[in-house]
C-alpha cells in the first residue's frame, strides 16, 4: 500500500537538484564566465591603453613639433610611472630615430607583452611613431582573483539559499507528510488516533486538516459497518438457530411418517391401492426431508457453520455409489444415466467424500428431472481446463437447455429456471449449495447450455496430493452384507433412550422388524438408572429429552465407565441435524450419530457399524 | 611701493625671472620672501609673469621692487630703469658651454659651420646670447639656432640626435641625470660670467635695499636659511657690484639680443 520508498522523497530531490544547480553554475563559471571575462578584460584593456597612448601622442605632438625635448621626457615619464601595465615606449621621429628613451630599446617581447603602436600625427603617419609595450597579467590577475572571490560569494549565497529552501522542504514539507504517512498507515491498520503533524505551513496544515476530517468521517463509517455487520451477523445467527430448531422439530414427526410408512410397505397385506397411496405418502415425507436438508445446509452456509474435510476419493468408488442412488429416480423419470469408463491410471482427487456426492447427485438429480422422456445423462471426467493438477466431472443432459441469462443465474439462491421448472419439484436452493461446496473443497462449479440442446454442468476439483487424508474405497452394501454375518442379533442387548412416544413405538417396530429386541427409556434419567442394573450392548438415544439430554447421559455414562472399564456403544439419534450437533455428540461421548428420520437400514446400518468395531476391539 | 619712512615697515614687489615654471619658483621664493619679512620687518609680494617678453616689459616699466634676473637683463634693467645689483650667488661662474653627442665626429665649432644648433630660447643668457656671439665673433661660422625652450630640451635634442650640437650652461649639465650627461661632449666653453644678481629699483629706500641685502648675506651664514637660498640657486650669497654685469655690453651681446 505505501510504495513511497521505491521513490525518491522530496529531500533526495532537493539535494539532487541542488547540487545539480551549483554544479552547473560552477561549470558555467569556470567554462565560460571566467575565460570570457578575461578575454573581454584584455580586449578591454587593450583598447583603454590605445586611447590613452592616442591622447598621449596628442599631447605629444606639438612637443616633438616644437622639439621641447625635456617636456616630452616629462610626460611620457610621468605616464609610464601613472600605468603599471605600461612596460615601456618608444618614440620614433620621422627618419626613424629614437627620441625616447635614451637607453637602448628592447624589441623582444616577452609572454602576454602586447605591442601598441600609434603614430604622432594620425593625418601625416609619417611624422613618427609611438610604440608601447603593455603586460596585463597583474592587473588580470588582480581581476581574476576579484572575478574568483565574487563567484565564491554567489556560489554561497546560492547554497545558503538553496540549504535554506531544503531546510524548509524537509521540515515544513517532508516531516510533516512521513508523520502524516505513518497516520494513513496506523488508521489501516485500525488506529484512528495516531498523533497529527503540527504543520506550519498552510499547504500542508490544510492537507493535515482534511486527512483529519476524512479519518473521523471514515472511523464514524467503520463504526456504523461494524454495527451493521454484528447486526447482520446476529439477524444471520437468529434465522439460523431458528431453522435449525424448526428441522428439528419438523424432523421428529417426519421421524414417526417415513418409518411408519416404510414399516407399512413392508406389510404384504396391503392392496394395490393402499400400496400406490403409501407411496405418495413416503415420496411426499422424502420431498419434505430433502427441502428441510437444504434449508439447513443453508443456514449452516450462511452461519459458516458447514466444513469439509478433504480426503482422497476414488473417481470410480464415486461414479459407482451415485449410480446405485441415481437408478431409483432414473428409471422413475425414464432417462438412461450412462457413466464413463475410468481408465485405470485416473488419480484420485481432494474433495469431502459426503458433500461431493451430494453435489453430484443433485446435478444428477437435475438432469433427470428437466429432462424429456426417454432423454439422456452422461458422466464424464477428464483433466481439468483451468486448473493445473485437477479434474473435471461433466454431467450433460438431453434437456431443454438454459439460455445465456439463466446460465449468469442458476447458481444463485432460489432460481429455479427452465420452461416447465413450476411442474418439477425441488427447493431452487440445490445448485446454489452446490456452488458453495464446491468452492469450499476448493474447487469451481459451471454450466454451459445452447437452449434446446441440453446442458452440460461440470466441476472442476484438484487431485490428491500426498497431504490429502486417505479414504478408504466404501461401498455400502458390500459393508453392510459381509458385517451382518458376523453378528447374532437376537443376544444384542439394546436400550433405547427417546422421549417421543410415536417414536418410540416407531424405532421399536424397526428393531424388531430387524430382528433386535430392546429396552425402552423416556429420557436421559431413565435410561442411567436402566444402565445401572443392566449391562447393555448398546445404547440409542435421543439428544433433546426433558431432564437429562442424550449428552448429558453418555458424558455421566463415560464418567462411570471410566471407573468400571468398560465401553458400552452409544449411537446418537436426534433430529439436530447440524454438523455442529453431530460433533457435540462425538465429543460427549457417542460412537456414532445418526440424524432423523431414520430408515430401517439407516438403522441396521449404524447398529452393525458399531458392533462389528466394538468386537474388533 | 609704500614709502612710510625709515624703519617703517613697508610693502615691495618681487619678480623673479620666469626660467621655471610658475609653481616651482613660488615653492622656491615664497619661503625667502617670508624670512626676509621676518628679518627685514617689510613685506615682500611675489609677482609672476606668464613669459619672459612680459617680464622684459615689465623691467622695462620698473613694475618691480626687488628682481631676481640673469645678468644680461641686469644690464638691460639697469639702462631702462637703474635697477642695481644687491647680491648674487659668489660659488659659481656662470659658463656656456657646447654639446655635442657622445658619440659625435665633432670636436671643434669650427666643424658646425652651416649646421643647425640648439639653444634653450634667443636670450639665455650663457647658453644662447653669448655663446652665439662666441660662435660667431671667435669662430667665424654661420648656423641655424632653433630654441628648444629648456636646457634639458638642448641636452636630449643633443643626445637622440635630433641636433648636431646645442648650448647650455654647466650648471644646468650638472643638474641633468647621469645617462643624458654621458651621452654628451662639451667642445667648447664661453668666457666666465658673474650669475644672476638679485637688483633693486632706484626708488626703493637706500636703507630697506641694505636691510634686504644684509638680510640675504646674513640667511647664507645660517645653514637653514642657506638652504632656502640654495635652490634659487644661490649657494653663497655675495655683494653684487653693477659694474661686474656692464662687461657684458662690451662682448657685444646687443646684437644678439632678440626683443620678443
Amino acid at each position: 500500500m505505501f510504495r513511497s520508498n521505491q521513490k525518491p522523497s522530496i529531500i533526495r530531490i532537493s539535494l539532487i537538484s541542488a547540487s545539480m544547480i551549483v554544479l552547473f553554475i560552477i561549470a558555467i563559471k569556470l567554462l565560460y564566465t571566467i575565460p570570457r571575462q578575461n578575454d573581454i578584460l584584455n580586449e578591454s584593456l587593450t583598447a583603454t591603453s590605445q586611447q590613452s597612448l592616442q591622447q598621449l601622442a596628442g599631447s605629444l605632438r606639438n612637443l616633438l613639433f616644437t622639439r621641447d625635448l625635456a617636456q616630452v621626457y616629462e610626460t611620457v615619464d610621468s605616464t609610464l610611472a601613472a600605468n603599471t601595465s605600461w612596460l615601456r615606449l618608444q618614440i620614433l621621429s620621422r627618419d626613424g630615430r629614437q627620441i625616447y628613451p635614451l637607453t637602448t630599446w628592447q624589441d623582444a617581447l616577452q609572454n602576454d607583452d602586447i605591442l601598441i603602436e600609434v603614430p604622432v600625427d594620425p593625418t601625416d603617419v609619417e611624422a613618427g611613431l609611438i610604440r608601447l609595450v603593455v603586460n596585463f597579467t597583474a592587473a588580470k590577475s588582480q581581476f581574476q582573483t576579484l572575478i574568483i572571490q565574487q563567484s565564491i560569494f554567489q556560489i554561497l549565497v546560492i547554497m545558503a539559499t538553496l540549504t535554506t529552501v531544503i531546510w524548509l522542504t524537509v521540515y515544513q514539507i517532508s516531516r510533516p507528510l512521513k508523520q502524516l504517512t505513518r497516520a494513513f498507515k496506523s488508521m489501516s491498520e485500525g488506529d484512528y488516533d495516531c498523533a497529527l503533524p503540527d504543520a506550519k505551513t498552510m499547504e500542508v496544515d490544510q492537507i493535515v486538516r482534511d486527512f483529519a476530517e476524512a479519518r473521523r468521517e471514515i472511523q464514524q463509517y467503520q463504526q456504523n459497518l461494524v454495527q451493521l455487520r454484528d447486526d447482520a451477523n446476529r439477524s444471520n445467527q437468529a434465522k439460523s438457530n431458528f431453522i435449525s430448531r424448526m428441522s428439528h422439530e419438523l424432523r421428529t414427526p417426519l421421524n414417526s411418517i417415513l418409518g411408519f410408512s416404510e414399516m407399512l410397505g413392508s406389510d404384504t397385506d396391503l392392496k394395490p391401492e393402499q400400496l400406490a397411496r403409501l407411496g405418495v405418502i413416503t415420496t411426499s415425507g422424502q420431498h419434505l426431508l430433502r427441502l428441510i436438508d437444504d434449508l439447513l445446509d443453508i443456514a449452516g452456509l450462511q452461519s459458516e457453520k458447514l466444513q469439509v474435510t478433504n480426503e482422497h476419493i476414488a473417481i470410480s468408488a464415486l461414479f459407482e455409489d451415485c449410480q446405485n442412488l441415481i437408478a431409483p429416480m432414473a428409471t422413475l423419470h425414464q432417462v438412461t444415466v450412462k457413466f464413463a469408463d475410468i481408465p485405470a491410471d485416473l488419480p484420485a482427487i481432494s474433495a469431502d467424500a459426503t458433500r461431493l456426492r451430494q453435489v453430484l447427485l443433485n446435478l444428477l438429480s437435475n438432469a433427470i428431472k428437466y429432462n424429456r422422456k426417454h432423454g439422456w445423462v452422461t458422466v464424464t471426467v477428464t483433466p481439468a481446463e483451468e486448473m493445473a493438477h485437477g479434474l473435471r466431472i461433466e454431467v450433460e443432459d438431453s434437456g431443454a437447455g438454459l439460455s445465456e441469462q439463466e446460465c449468469s443465474r442458476v447458481f444463485m439462491p432460489f432460481e429455479r429456471l427452465g420452461r416447465h421448472a413450476s411442474a418439477i419439484d425441488g427447493t431452487g436452493i440445490g445448485l446454489s449449495i452446490s456452488k458453495e461446496l464446491v468452492e469450499l473443497m476448493h474447487g469451481r462449479i459451471g454450466v454451459k447450455s445452447i437452449p434446446g440442446h441440453g446442458a452440460c454442468f461440470w466441476i472442476e476439483l484438484p487431485t490428491a496430493t500426498p497431504d490429502t487424508t486417505a479414504n478408504p474405497t466404501r461401498n455400502i452394501d458390500a459393508e453392510h452384507i459381509r458385517v451382518a454375518g458376523d453378528v447374532d442379533k437376537k443376544l444384542l442387548t439394546i436400550l433405547v433412550v427417546e422421549d417421543n412416544q410415536f417414536n418410540q413405538k416407531l424405532i421399536q417396530a424397526q428393531l424388531a422388524a430387524l430382528g433386535f429386541s430392546c429396552t425402552l427409556a423416556a429420557d436421559g434419567l431413565e435410561a442411567l438408572e436402566r444402565y445401572q442394573h443392566t449391562e447393555f450392548d448398546l445404547i440409542l438415544t435421543d439428544i433433546k429429552m426433558p431432564n437429562m439430554d442424550g449428552l448429558e447421559l453418555t458424558r455421566r455414562i463415560r464418567a462411570l465407565e471410566a471407573d468400571n472399564n468398560r465401553h458400552t456403544r452409544i449411537i446418537g439419534c436426534s433430529a439436530n441435524a447440524m454438523e455442529s450437533d453431530q460433533l457435540a455428540a462425538v465429543l460427549a461421548g457417542t460412537d456414532d450419530y445418526i440424524v432423523k428420520p431414520v430408515s430401517k437400514a439407516d438403522l441396521e446400518r449404524a447398529i452393525l457399524n458399531a458392533m462389528r468395531s466394538h468386537q474388533n476391539s | 611701493m609704500v614709502v612710510s619712512g625709515t624703519a617703517v615697515s613697508a610693502d615691495f614687489s618681487v619678480g623673479v625671472v620666469p626660467q621655471f615654471e610658475a609653481q616651482r619658483i613660488n615653492t622656491v621664493w615664497r619661503p625667502i620672501l617670508d624670512e626676509l619679512s621676518t628679518r627685514t620687518g617689510h613685506t615682500f609680494h611675489l609677482r609672476g609673469e606668464p613669459g619672459i617678453p612680459a617680464f622684459e616689459q615689465a623691467i622695462g616699466h620698473g613694475d618691480y621692487d626687488f628682481v631676481y634676473m640673469n645678468p644680461w637683463h641686469a644690464v638691460i634693467a639697469n639702462e631702462l630703469q637703474g635697477y642695481v645689483p644687491l647680491v648674487k650667488d659668489g660659488d659659481l661662474m656662470l659658463t656656456g658651454i657646447l654639446v655635442v653627442a657622445e658619440d659625435s665626429p665633432v670636436t671643434d665649432p669650427m666643424a658646425l659651420d652651416g649646421q643647425e644648433i640648439v639653444f634653450p630660447s634667443p636670450n639665455a643668457l650663457g647658453a644662447s646670447l653669448l655663446m652665439r656671439a662666441d660662435l660667431q665673433q671667435i669662430f667665424g661660422i654661420r648656423f641655424t639656432p632653433v630654441y628648444v625652450q629648456t636646457h634639458p630640451s638642448v641636452y636630449l635634442n643633443v643626445a637622440v640626435g635630433s641636433s648636431v650640437a646645442g648650448g647650455g650652461v654647466r650648471s644646468t649639465l650638472l643638474e641633468q641625470p647621469p645617462i643624458l650627461q654621458e651621452k654628451l661632449r662639451i667642445i667648447y666653453e664661453t668666457r666666465d660670467m658673474f650669475p644672476h644678481p638679485l637688483a633693486v629699483h632706484p626708488r626703493v629706500d637706500g636703507e630697506a635695499a641694505s636691510q634686504v641685502m644684509d638680510a640675504l648675506l646674513q640667511m647664507g651664514q645660517e645653514s637653514a636659511s642657506a638652504e632656502l637660498l640654495r635652490h634659487i640657486p644661490m649657494i653663497k650669497p655675495v655683494p653684487a657690484h653693477l659694474h661686474e654685469y656692464l662687461i657684458l655690453k662690451e662682448w657685444g651681446l646687443g646684437e644678439f639680443y632678440v626683443q620678443e
